[in-house]
């Protein structure tokens, strides 16, 4: 780890512990994220906070070396029993070696974590999964981002994640059932070449997550994941499917994903994985987060 | 390894779960009844006509078969029950007791063993107090005749039920004799 790495992670952890504290926390409650990618319809109840770091690397693009690391610590807030705030530090890494991006074969790209943006995010309860029929919650997500998520460039870019999220639990709440879907349009503008894009992001997620020991959770999740440049058509859509593990303590807990590519589209010649689109997507991602719970 | 050494980097995080005993069984018993000069423990193992009795009351699922309960005696006479039971908390289970008269009707319930960090607010006395001098014929369901806890909803939900099911249990071992 660089040494620029480790001031910014300090930056970072020591700038969300001083914040904590000032929230006012007057009762610990979790907002256990039983998935890494699909989110659950849990708010944190009013005066609960915790402070999250999600770690995910995306690795195999088929040719060369891939590895782009994308760190975020987050800081979530209950305002009220059904609507929660959270703020998000975000940080990128990537290594991009031997021809590793199809549109860019020359590029390479060694750099350590860096300060990619920040995002805040809203999420209100409309129903509860415990004693409604169905769990749903509405969650609105602006975000802003200087560094592009696969190649690395320079760039401003702003988005607006919305997502509606439904969840529906099963045996006294020992099975979880969540389908999440989500639109986020962005606007991008890249510092080098001065070029301006606009595209939505639509994304469809789905998990299961089964209580299998006390304290212990065990489930899959699925995600399709498509881009449409300019808002129109669609330029590419990918499907992943994988295991996670979820264990929850009374004040911390984590939760790790392993979701590869099972298909994608359109597909890339002369690169493994012909099923797969490697292009704006990997073959593996792998996601951590933990959580403390204050 | 690189997935290590981040992980190393987060904050602090590692904490250990511990269980928090408020009150034992025995306590709950006297305090339920405190007339009683004994406790007589029975573990009830119900048939499976008992089982869809009980299922179909208390509108819940049986996930055992054998209960543990202790009919509390005065002068050898019987004057109340008190079950020991578990539901599922957020990650590990509650442990709570429920005494109950006669008659079938609730004395009281208290929260022996809470091991979760949240939803904690069942503990409250006013909240518990909802449960007393109901019976089988009771509704007992959450946001109607028993008042949910916002940010709780979830130990409420399930202590709620837990309940239920204990009322249906005495109504199908012990409303007859």
């Amino acid at each position: 780890m660089s040494y620029q790495s480790l001031v910014f992670r300090i930056a970072l952890v020591t700038a969300l512990s001083i914040t904590a504290p000032l929230l006012n926390v007057t009762q610990a409650q979790a907002d256990e994220n039983l998935w890494g990618y699909v989110y659950g319809t849990d708010t944190l109840p009013k005066g609960g906070t915790e402070i999250y770091n999600w770690l995910t690397l995306r690795t195999g693009k088929g040719k060369g070396t891939y590895r782009g690391w994308d760190e975020m610590l987050e800081l979530e807030h209950g305002f009220t029993d059904r609507f929660q705030g959270s703020f998000y530090l975000k940080g990128r890494s990537h290594r991009i070696a031997d021809g590793a991006l199809d549109e860019d074969p020359s590029r390479t790209l060694d750099r350590s974590l860096e300060f990619d943006g920040v995002n805040l995010a809203f999420k209100y309860n409309v129903s509860s999964v415990y004693k409604d029929l169905l769990g749903l919650s509405l969650y609105l997500e602006p975000s802003y981002s200087r560094i592009h998520r696969v190649t690395g460039e320079r760039m401003n870019q702003f988005g607006l994640e919305t997502k509606f999220l439904f969840q529906k639990n099963f045996f006294d709440d020992q099975l979880a059932l969540a389908y999440n879907f989500t639109l986020e349009p962005e606007w991008s503008k890249f510092k080098a070449s001065g070029e301006r894009e606009k595209e939505l992001e639509l994304e469809h997620t789905v998990g299961a997550s089964y209580r299998v020991l006390p304290n212990w959770f065990l489930g899959i999740e699925g995600r399709y994941h498509s881009e449409y440049p300019d808002f129109k058509g669609r330029e590419h859509g990918a499907y992943f499917l994988g295991p996670n593990i979820h264990y929850g303590a009374e004040k911390w807990w984590f939760t790790f994903t392993y979701l590869p590519q099972i298909w994608g589209h359109p597909h890339i010649p002369n690169r493994g994985g012909s099923n797969l689109h490697l292009g704006e997507h990997e073959r593996h991602e792998f996601r951590l987060k933990i959580a403390y719970v204050f | 390894m690189k997935l290590l050494r981040y992980s190393l980097c987060v904050p602090a995080l590692v904490a250990t779960a511990h269980a928090t005993q408020f009150m034992s069984a025995e306590q709950a018993q006297r305090g339920f009844f405190p007339a009683a000069d004994s406790f007589l423990e029975k573990k009830l193992d119900l048939s499976t006509d008992q089982l869809a009795q009980i299922e179909a009351r208390s509108r819940t699922r049986m996930r055992l078969k054998r209960f543990r309960l202790w009919e509390a005696l005065a002068h050898g006479q019987r004057v109340g029950v008190v079950i020991v039971d578990e539901v599922y908390g957020k990650h590990e289970f509650i442990t709570y007791a429920v005494g109950i008269d006669p008659a079938g009707k609730i004395v009281g319930i208290e929260i022996l063993d809470y091991r979760e960090s949240y939803g904690g607010e069942v503990r409250n006395a006013q909240w518990r107090a909802q449960f007393v001098g109901k019976n089988a014929q009771d509704r007992l369901e959450l946001d109607k005749d028993i008042r949910n806890i916002s940010g709780a909803t979830l130990s409420c939900q399930h202590v709620t039920e837990g309940v239920r099911r204990n009322l249906a249990l005495f109504h199908a071992v012990f409303a007859k004799n």
